[in-house]
């Protein structure tokens, strides 16, 4: 029987927009549009008639969630019933004792499962159908969680083996036994009572008949390595050929905040991106993924689209213009496509007159209404041809030649302080008022 | 560089034009609208072409817009030039807009030189630059000297102001003093060297600083937030499992309530039933009362039982005394004849106790005992006096002694068989001691005889003394003789019993006849009072049925009374001081609040049936007890983790902040440093061209100063920081600033080091030609022809062009310069 799995990772709840320049009102309303983002897809899975919910990492951002937020879960969490959440806990929210994964565990939720721990543990989730759940334990857990892992059981105790291998005793079926590529434990250490009950502890499925079929499914917050997003830290990597090896038939992950569902490759290896945009670089649509997985491993994935918001980025070329109008306008027509659900960044480049200086605050406060936030980026340079200067034989052209001669040698952060006052070197020799940043 | 021919094939207003200028002095004269502008404008592009949109001033674009013929046919023109090296070139420029066309021809070799050219955007070769060095600004700045520039210099400050702009910027606008100025003006701005919480860098540094405490603090609160998070998520749950008890325990309660209001009304009308019961019998008996109401003095009497019964136990005792006393006397006079005398005999000895006979008796024993006792010791007295006779011992005593002292002698005296000396000494001694010894027994004997003489004398006396006591007392009685004595008290004892019996029984019998009367007299008023003549045992009897009837009836009404009022209590109780109509009311009540909880509670009803009130409300009370004591833990938790841990926006805000402060801060810092950095290049930089320029502009001006001073003054200074140009006046020590000399010469001052200033501004040190642009419009006569005649001195060594609408200008170069060339638009 196929089990519908509605896959989502990565919201970040109570996330901080360091680093933005958003102001408070608008983070706030990003924060709360997270939590409706995420009561939106569970009323999406309720609608699909899922049988499962998997939210593979980063669900909240652990240093600053809130009392509220912690309700919210739990009270969504409650509604969903009788539909089963597996959660895999991520980078940003680890399982740990003082964690609010182990404060939703004490609530004791019929619904929730909570991985716990950094190995992968199997739970079964339809006849013969396993799903292999891995928690970071810390924020800055760098294991690889597939290292030399291999499902050849699917329903099995690891405790004990970090990279566990187990092999059916083919002529006891409804008993399990294991042996390891670890030279230091021996065959048969452990008696097999001890084993069936640890089983029994893991899984439940100590007393149901294992065959060789069977469908297992990782879910787990990594970082693939095969393309890792510029400026991405790496958690918890892994290769494309160790989600083969390990033999699952799906892997259902979260760290990238794109999607990434390639279903060409058998096994699947589904990123399902960040329901909601979380800065300029993660523009375009945003998804969580609906799975379904048939006993056997066939198995189909469709993105289903999740975010309200949209960040957007425009660059436009503000050469040349006559006024702070008209660059102001320019900047207006480059962010009139958008609508009221959309944050535009627009870039300004190229070279202005030094004496224009255009007013973003204003620009932005025109603009609301329409969009819901405008940011402008100002990386104009002023009209300055630096060369020409620096042919100059007056003090201005001696000082341009200094400057450049000084870069040649200097490290990165003394090049800003030099290109900075290169900049407003010239700009004092011009009669514009230079403006403290 | 000297500019020759420039053809216009089509600029501005200018079309098909050929201006030749020569190397030295050139007027351009036209009047206002002629293309005085407009052939400047065209010497500027034809050198420089027009500016990449890209990187100059947007004006620049109107510039080329503006002269741009309106079919935009033929825009171009050419320019020959000559460098100081002698090379010459033209410059072919077609300023065609989507097709610029610029070709450089080397006319010294007479060869295409385009390719030995940078090709900037669109195809714009800015040939001065290459040669001269110098930016289309600068030239600009530098050659050209526009309409009031001069006239602006009207004392040495601005002409040294004018002229470090252009050693500074090559422009008229501001220098690195200005510059620096500006820097200095920012650096206090933001907080450099000053003190001021308020200032840019200041606040952002505490803003951060401030903002990543307060980050710390929450932090550290929010260490505890995921245990009190998940203690409170225990508390919900089980508040809410209290709630549910509570819940279940109040409709037990009220159920187990309801019961007991039930039971209570039920008690209660049973009361008020028994209460009618009771009440109607109180009626009965009040009623009966009547008929028993003669009985109640006696009733009330409350000893009449007590004294009744004694009358009837008198009653008896008489009747029963009476017959003992008859019986008595009937024994007695059968037995006993004479009364009188046996009642005599009984007073005689009546207070004859048999101790008093048996004291007598035992004087007479005692007496008798003593007699005896003397006649003992007589007779003990008669032997004893038998032994005062002299023993025999003593007499052989005497003879042995006598014998021996015989002897002794003899011996002695013949002094033969001395050695038996020891026999008579023997036997003296043997008598000697016998002597002695039968003697003082004789003496005791003696004594002892004496003795019992004295004793038998103390016993006569005894004896007479218990005769006389014995005799007294038989006296007493009136008996001579104890036999006497004996024998009538025996008799006495005999008769007694008998007539003690009688006596007694009479007594009992008077004293019974005495009770009754006594009795009687008790209880007849009573009886009288009851309506009865007499008090006897019939009627006492009567009185007693009646008095019992009306005891009982009093008795029935007490009960009763008790009875309404114990079922009065018991009803108070019971109700509360409430009746039963509010009662019923407040079942109804009751019932309607059991009716609300018992939708979710009913199926735990049975758990009322095993437990009373009591016990269910002691429970209840124990859940709401640890339901408080968990929601104050739960409201303390909370409130704490209100207090400590904020809402995440608090957080992330404060993140957000603390990372737009940072990034401010980095700014500022940045800023800071730039200053710093750009204020110490441009002064560096400042001083290396000045003192650069120093040498050269004091050479012109030694060239020139007394020639233009008509040698009044022959020695000039130039002041390296302000440009400043001062001179000596022969004779004294300290220069003068120019301000001492004439506007003109000032004039003529400054244009001497603008165009030495210009020279040193090209990196080929080319002479750039000095373009003026109607200058002089406000001079008179004389200072114009001063300042034409000192321009045709330096034009010699650098081409000048004074484009000029001044007519007079132009006639007197006319007159005084053959070689200068005139171009009349």
């Amino acid at each position: 029987m196929a089990v519908k799995i509605l896959h989502m990772a990565d919201i970040h709840l109570d996330c901080a927009f360091t680093g933005s320049g958003f102001p408070p009102e608008l983070t706030r309303k990003l924060r709360s549009n997270l939590k409706s983002t995420l009561a939106k897809i569970f009323e999406m899975a309720r609608q699909e008639q899922v049988d499962i919910i998997t939210i593979c990492g980063d669900l909240y951002e652990s240093e600053r969630i809130s009392a509220d937020t912690f309700r919210f879960l739990k009270d969504e969490f409650l509604k969903l019933s009788p539909v089963k959440i597996f959660i895999a806990p991520g980078n940003h929210d680890p399982f740990t004792p003082s964690s609010i994964y182990a404060g939703l565990e004490k609530a004791n939720l019929s619904n929730v499962h909570i991985f716990k721990e950094p190995r992968f543990v199997p739970v079964e989730i339809s006849e013969g159908i396993y799903l292999w759940g891995f928690a970071h334990p810390s924020p800055d857990y760098r294991g690889e969680p597939l290292k030399e892992f291999k499902i050849n059981y699917p329903a099995a105790r690891l405790q004990g083996i970090p990279s566990g291998k187990l092999v059916l005793q083919q002529e006891l079926p409804e008993r399990v036994g294991f042996c390891n590529s670890d030279p230091e434990r021996s065959e048969g250490e452990e008696s097999q009572s001890e084993i069936l009950r640890d089983a029994q502890d893991d899984c439940g499925v100590f007393d149901r008949k294992i065959n060789n079929e069977g469908c297992n499914i990782l879910l787990f917050h990594g970082s693939d390595t095969r393309a890792v997003p510029d400026g991405k830290a790496v958690h918890a990597p892994f290769t494309y050929d160790e989600v083969v090896q390990a033999g699952a038939s799906i892997a259902l992950t979260g760290h990238y905040h794109k999607m990434r569902c390639d279903l060409k490759n058998k096994p699947l290896l589904i990123y399902p991106g960040s329901p909601e945009p979380l800065g300029f670089d993660e523009s375009g649509e945003h998804f969580a993924v609906v799975v379904k997985v048939e006993k056997n491993g066939e198995s189909s994935a469709a993105p289903v689209k999740t975010n309200i918001i949209n960040f957007s980025t425009e660059e436009i070329d503000i050469t040349g213009i006559s006024s702070s109008a008209d660059g102001a306008q320019k900047i207006k027509d480059a962010a009139g496509k958008y609508g009221r659900t959309d944050i535009v960044r627009v870039i300004l480049k190229g070279r202005i007159d030094p004496e224009i200086s255009i007013d973003t605050g204003t620009l932005s406060d025109n603009l609301k209404g329409e969009i819901l936030y405008l940011a402008v980026l100002d990386k104009t340079e002023p009209a300055f041809d630096y060369g020409s200067i620096a042919e100059e034989i007056n003090v201005r052209g001696v000082f341009v030649k200094k400057i450049f001669t000084e870069m040649e040698s200097a490290g990165e952060k003394r090049k800003e302080v030099l290109e900075q006052a290169l900049k407003l070197g010239l700009e004092a020799f011009e009669k514009k008022e230079i403006i403290l940043p | 560089m000297r500019i020759g021919k420039i053809k216009i094939r089509a600029f501005g207003r200018l079309a098909d034009k050929e201006f030749d200028f020569s190397a030295g002095f050139n007027v351009v004269y036209g009047l206002n609208e002629a293309g005085k502008t407009t052939l400047m404008q065209s010497i500027a592009a034809l050198l420089y072409g027009f500016p990449d949109s890209r990187k100059t001033k947007s004006l620049d674009e109107d510039i080329r817009r503006k002269y741009e013929p309106w079919d935009g046919a033929g825009f171009s023109g050419s320019l020959q030039c000559a460098l100081e090296d002698g090379r010459k070139f033209q410059i072919e420029r077609d300023f065609n807009e989507k097709k610029p066309l610029t070709q450089v021809f080397d006319l010294t070799s007479s060869r295409d030189a385009t390719s030995n050219y940078d090709l900037g955007r669109k195809g714009n070769i800015e040939f001065a630059k290459t040669h001269l060095g110098i930016s289309r600004e600068g030239f600009l700045s530098t050659a050209f000297v526009s309409h009031g520039q001069i006239e602006k210099l009207s004392n040495s400050a601005e002409v040294g102001s004018a002229l470090q702009s252009l050693t500074d910027t090559s422009s008229g606008d501001s220098t690195a003093k200005t510059a620096l100025q500006k820097i200095d003006k920012l650096k206090k701005a933001i907080g450099m060297g000053e003190r001021g919480e308020k200032l840019p860098l200041a606040v952002a540094v505490k803003t951060s600083a401030e903002l990543e405490k307060q980050i710390e603090e929450i932090e550290s609160k929010r260490r505890t937030l995921a245990e009190d998070l998940s203690r409170t998520v225990f508390l919900e749950e089980e508040l809410k499992k209290l709630s549910e008890e509570e819940k279940k325990f109040e409709y037990l309660v009220i159920l187990k309530k309801k019961e007991n209001f039930d039971s209570r009304l039920k008690e209660i009308r049973s009361i008020e039933s028994r209460l009618t019961q009771l009440k109607e019998e109180r009626e009965r008996l009040n009623a009966e009362t009547g008929k028993f109401n003669k009985f109640r003095v006696l009733a009330d009497w409350g000893n009449y039982e007590k004294f009744k019964a004694e009358f009837m136990k008198c009653y008896e005792n008489v009747g029963s005394a009476m017959d003992k006393f008859r019986q008595a006397e009937a024994k007695l006079k059968n037995e006993v004849c004479q009364i009188d005398e046996m009642e005599a005999l009984q007073k005689r000895f009546e207070n004859v106790s048999r101790w008093s006979f048996e004291e007598v008796k035992k004087k007479d024993e005692k007496l008798k005992e003593k007699q005896l006792l003397i006649e003992e010791k007589r007779a003990i007295l008669r032997e004893n006096e038998k032994l005062l006779k002299p023993s025999p011992g003593l007499f052989v005593s005497i003879v042995l002694a006598f014998i021996g002292i015989l002897v002794c002698g003899i011996l002695i005296f013949t002094g033969k068989y001395l050695p038996w000396l020891a026999v008579p000494l023997i036997s003296l001694a043997a008598g000697v001691s016998g002597f002695f010894y039968f003697k003082s027994k004789q003496k005791i004997n003696l004594e002892r005889l004496e003795t019992l003489r004295t004793g038998i004398l103390s016993l006569g006396e005894e004896e007479n003394s218990l005769r006389k006591d014995f005799t007294v007392s038989l006296a007493s009685y009136g008996f001579n003789t104890l036999e006497d004595f004996e024998k009538t008290y025996m008799r006495f004892l005999d008769e007694k019993a008998v007539m003690q019996e009688y006596l007694i029984l009479k007594k009992d019998m008077e004293s019974a006849q005495e009770n009754m009367r006594k009795a009687r007299e008790m209880v007849l008023q009573k009886v009288l009072d009851a309506g009865y003549k007499d008090a006897t045992p019939e009627v006492l009897s009567q009185i007693n049925e009646g008095i019992a009837g009306y005891k009982d009836i009093s008795a029935g009404l007490e009960a009763n009374q008790r009875e309404i009022r114990k079922e009065d209590e018991l009803k108070e109780m019971r109700s509360g001081g409430k009746s039963i109509e509010e009662m019923e009311k407040e079942l109804t009540l009751i019932e309607g609040r059991l009716d609300s909880l018992k939708a979710s509670n009913e199926a735990c009803a049975s758990l009322a049936a095993g437990e009373n009130l009591e016990e269910l409300e002691r429970k209840r009370a124990e859940i709401l007890r640890q339901k408080t004591d968990k929601e104050k833990e739960h409201g303390v938790i909370a409130e704490r983790i209100r207090n400590f841990a904020g809402t995440a926006d608090e957080k992330a805000e404060l993140e957000e902040k603390l990372s737009y402060w940072d990034e401010r801060k980095r700014k500022l810092e940045l800023f800071r440093d730039a200053l710093l950095t750009a204020e110490k290049f441009i002064s560096e930089s400042a001083e290396e061209v000045h003192r650069n320029f120093m040498p050269h502009l004091r050479t012109e001006l030694d060239r020139y100063i007394g020639r233009i001073t008509d040698g009044r003054y022959i020695e000039a200074f130039i002041d390296s920081n302000t440009f400043a140009v001062s001179v000596k006046i022969p004779g004294k020590e300290t220069p003068m600033k120019t301000d001492v000399l004439s506007f003109g010469t000032r004039e003529q001052i400054y244009l001497l080091l603008r165009i030495a200033i210009s020279r040193l501004l090209s990196k080929s040190r080319e002479r750039l030609p000095l373009i003026l642009d109607d200058p002089f419009v406000h001079y008179d006569e004389n200072r114009l022809k001063l300042m034409i005649a000192f321009m045709l001195e330096i034009s010699k060594e650098n081409q000048i062009i004074l484009f000029t609408r001044d007519k007079s200008i132009l006639s007197w170069v006319e007159s005084h310069s053959g070689e200068a060339g005139i171009i009349n638009l």
